[in-house]
């Protein structure tokens, strides 16, 4: 499987991707995704998320595994069904592939995947590859000759020199696959970039160079980047805004900054609380109590509520709705609602 | 504490027969872990983390030649027979492996999986065993022990996986456990709870734990005494307050850096440079020189020894640019040389 997407008829004309500047890029409005399931019942992995996503804007969407975060993130590619809602990518609708090829208006929508080693041909050289997304970028083939410079310009711009083209994946490290991964991408052109766990599986000197590496060229090309991720503290390196997922329903979005540093959902703020603090003088993390329960059959009322340290009365009865913290800052929590009394004195457990 | 030392490694080195020839991948590696005591390994792939801890119990593949003392209460294991070490293994010293589901049979109920070493190592009787393996399951706290030993390794989620894992290695009520990178496949909120299950038990039943990781927050929160490899090397080793608090080694120092928790929100990573050497590549001299901001041309040509620093500190690094009496570098100042990073706990109200 290749990183860029294929498309199979060449369409003549490009079409100026991402809307020409007005609006968002990526646009996910109130959107559901279920697994239907032989004999079981059916897994709602996504219920009612909308997001949206700038050119030149960082986006990181974190949450435990099974919170749905990569299948919100596939959803944004296409490359899941919808059961409702919309996504648009610079106004054109993205839907899975039928028999029909992706719409040309799409090409610059690209993804980086978690294992570089399972995106890259393992039985190709690096530049043959690299050359593919060149030529998928420009969509009307690439003469003899041209692919040279136009790789060697893609691998220069995630740090590696021309002399990688001539090698095969195995030969390198994983953070430098991931790189060749990224400039694979990187050469088709694209506006908008989705990244599921683009650092999870690499060692711990390269997750800070690829995080860096994405932000950097998100930057320099004012690409809008969705960081899919279940390190919090890499998100808050790179991400100016966060959204945390839990069980399918987006909990928490804002200012990486504010809700970094004044969780207003308690989701996040124990997962906020369990990363293991680094250098002198540290304590245990705190654990979460609990699993992440069966999506299939989720607690009413709020979804957090069973390992809620601060769950009171109303919030197995009632689910919450995302409620306005400030004009940039949404939280599902009833303790987040305005004019409401908070429970002070708190019944919590 | 340590009361007494449980296991004491001397002078280990470890050939391994690949398929370019013979290589050394671990290369005169000495350290004691003291009962009741948690060892941090700190190393990224490559490192000879892992092959050091497989090759304590003779787990190391066809061909590898191991030389050296590994001396486990008075008796050295690498001159043990088979059938010897068949008896240490599972019963004095147990390991616990990165990924649940390929450690756990996906065919067996638990109790079979459970039940079998102990029969085996101890010579319980089928009740007896029953017996034990509930007692286990609940000390690792499985919420329905009853229940778990009935189903099969895929009715549980990764953390719970885990705590079974744990719950196996602790049966026969070994002296060591051997966790290589236990957490890493499972998320935060679940890894803390792993964390402070290992901590209790060394509290509690006194076992030693050797705890291997990339993840310097892992090892911060939970290791008395830390060493960290490099290219087959220990290349710093002391208390793990004093080495993460203010490393010596640059390579330590460098990793330290790179963790997002080591400076604000949207404040860069630092990350090291380059990848880690593989084992066809090794680069002379202090193997870390390419990628060192401080090396000096003898940094190319001489190993530097692993000597005293004080304090039980070793460190090996000649120039030891970031010692405290020593005023910042002129050749580079890059690097800061003492990190102090920000705790994250105080940003949670």
């Amino acid at each position: 499987m290749t990183g860029a997407l294929e498309q199979e008829t060449p369409v003549a004309a490009r079409v100026p991707p991402g809307g020409g500047g007005k609006g968002p890029l990526l646009e996910l409005d109130d959107i559901d995704v279920v697994y239907q399931r032989r004999g079981r019942p059916p897994v709602q992995a996504v219920l009612g998320a909308s997001l949206t996503l700038g050119a030149g804007e960082i986006v990181g969407l974190v949450g435990e595994s099974g919170c749905g975060k990569s299948t919100l993130g596939r959803a944004a590619m296409g490359l899941v069904p919808l059961s409702r809602g919309t996504v648009r990518y610079g106004g054109t609708p993205v839907e899975p592939l039928g028999r029909k090829a992706r719409p040309q208006a799409l090409r610059s929508l690209q993804m980086v995947f978690q294992d570089p080693y399972a995106s890259l041909n393992p039985r190709r050289r690096v530049g043959s590859q690299i050359a593919d997304a060149v030529a998928l970028g420009r969509g009307d083939g690439l003469k003899s000759g041209e692919a040279g410079p136009a790789v060697a310009q893609a691998l220069e711009r995630v740090g590696l020199g021309p002399e990688v083209a001539r090698r095969y994946p195995h030969e390198f490290s994983g953070g430098q696959c991931q790189r060749i991964a990224i400039a694979r991408v990187l050469a088709s052109g694209p506006r908008c970039l989705v990244a599921d766990e683009p650092i999870s599986a690499l060692d711990a000197s390269a997750q800070a160079q690829i995080a860096n590496l994405l932000a950097s060229v998100a930057a320099d090309a004012g690409l809008g980047l969705l960081f899919i991720s279940h390190d919090l503290s890499v998100v808050r390196k790179i991400a100016e805004r966060t959204i945390v997922m839990y069980l399918g329903r987006i909990v928490e979005t804002g200012a990486t900054d504010s809700v970094w540093s004044a969780p207003s959902h308690p989701y996040t703020e124990a997962l906020i609380r369990a990363i293991p603090k680094p250098g002198a003088g540290a304590s245990l993390p705190v654990e979460l109590p609990g699993d992440v329960p069966d999506p299939s059959r989720p607690p009413s009322g709020c979804r957090f509520h069973p390992r809620c340290p601060k769950a009171f009365d109303r919030c197995p009865k009632e689910e919450p709705e995302m409620y306005e913290v400030s004009p940039t800052w949404r939280s599902r929590c009833f303790l987040a609602e305005p004019g409401v009394a908070r429970p002070m004195t708190g019944p919590a457990r | 504490m340590s009361t007494g030392t449980l296991l004491e490694v001397e002078d280990l080195s470890v050939r391994l027969r690949t398929a370019r020839g013979i290589r050394l991948a671990v290369d005169h590696v000495s350290f004691s872990i003291g009962q009741g005591e948690i060892l941090g390994i700190a190393g990224e792939s490559g490192s000879g983390k892992t092959i050091t801890a497989l090759s304590l119990l003779g787990l190391l593949p066809g061909g590898s030649r191991t030389t050296g003392r590994v001396v486990l209460d008075g008796r050295d294991l690498l001159t043990l027979h088979r059938r010897e070490l068949r008896s240490v293994r599972g019963r004095q010293v147990s390991m616990v492996l990165q990924d649940p589901m390929t450690s756990l049979h996906p065919l067996l109920r638990i109790e079979v999986q459970m039940t079998e070493h102990v029969r085996t190592h101890l010579a319980m009787s089928k009740d007896q065993a029953r017996e034990r393996a509930l007692e286990m399951l609940a000390a690792v706290r499985i919420p329905d022990p009853e229940q778990a030993l009935a189903s099969h390794p895929h009715q549980f989620s990764g953390g719970m996986r885990q705590r079974i894992a744990i719950a196996m290695a602790l049966a026969c009520e070994p002296r060591l456990i051997i966790a290589d990178e236990p957490t890493t496949a499972l998320d935060v909120t679940v890894q803390a709870g792993i964390l402070s299950l290992l901590d209790q038990l060394r509290r509690e039943r006194g076992v030693s734990v050797m705890i291997i990781t990339h993840d310097l927050g892992v090892l911060s929160s939970i290791s008395d005494r830390l060493c960290v490899m490099y290219g087959g090397r220990i290349v710093e080793h002391g208390v793990t307050r004093e080495v993460l608090g203010s490393p010596r080694h640059p390579y330590t120092n460098g990793l330290m850096q790179a963790l997002p928790g080591a400076s604000g929100t949207g404040v860069p990573m630092r990350p090291i440079g380059g990848s880690p050497p593989s084992l066809d590549d090794m680069p002379s001299g202090c193997s870390f020189h390419p990628r060192c901001d401080y090396a000096q041309v003898s940094c190319s040509s001489k190993v530097p020894p692993l000597r005293p620093i004080g304090g039980g500190r070793l460190l090996a690094c000649d120039p030891d640019p970031l010692a405290p009496d020593r005023s910042e570098p002129s050749s580079s100042g890059a690097a800061t040389s003492v990190p102090v990073p920000d705790p994250l706990a105080e940003q949670v109200p």
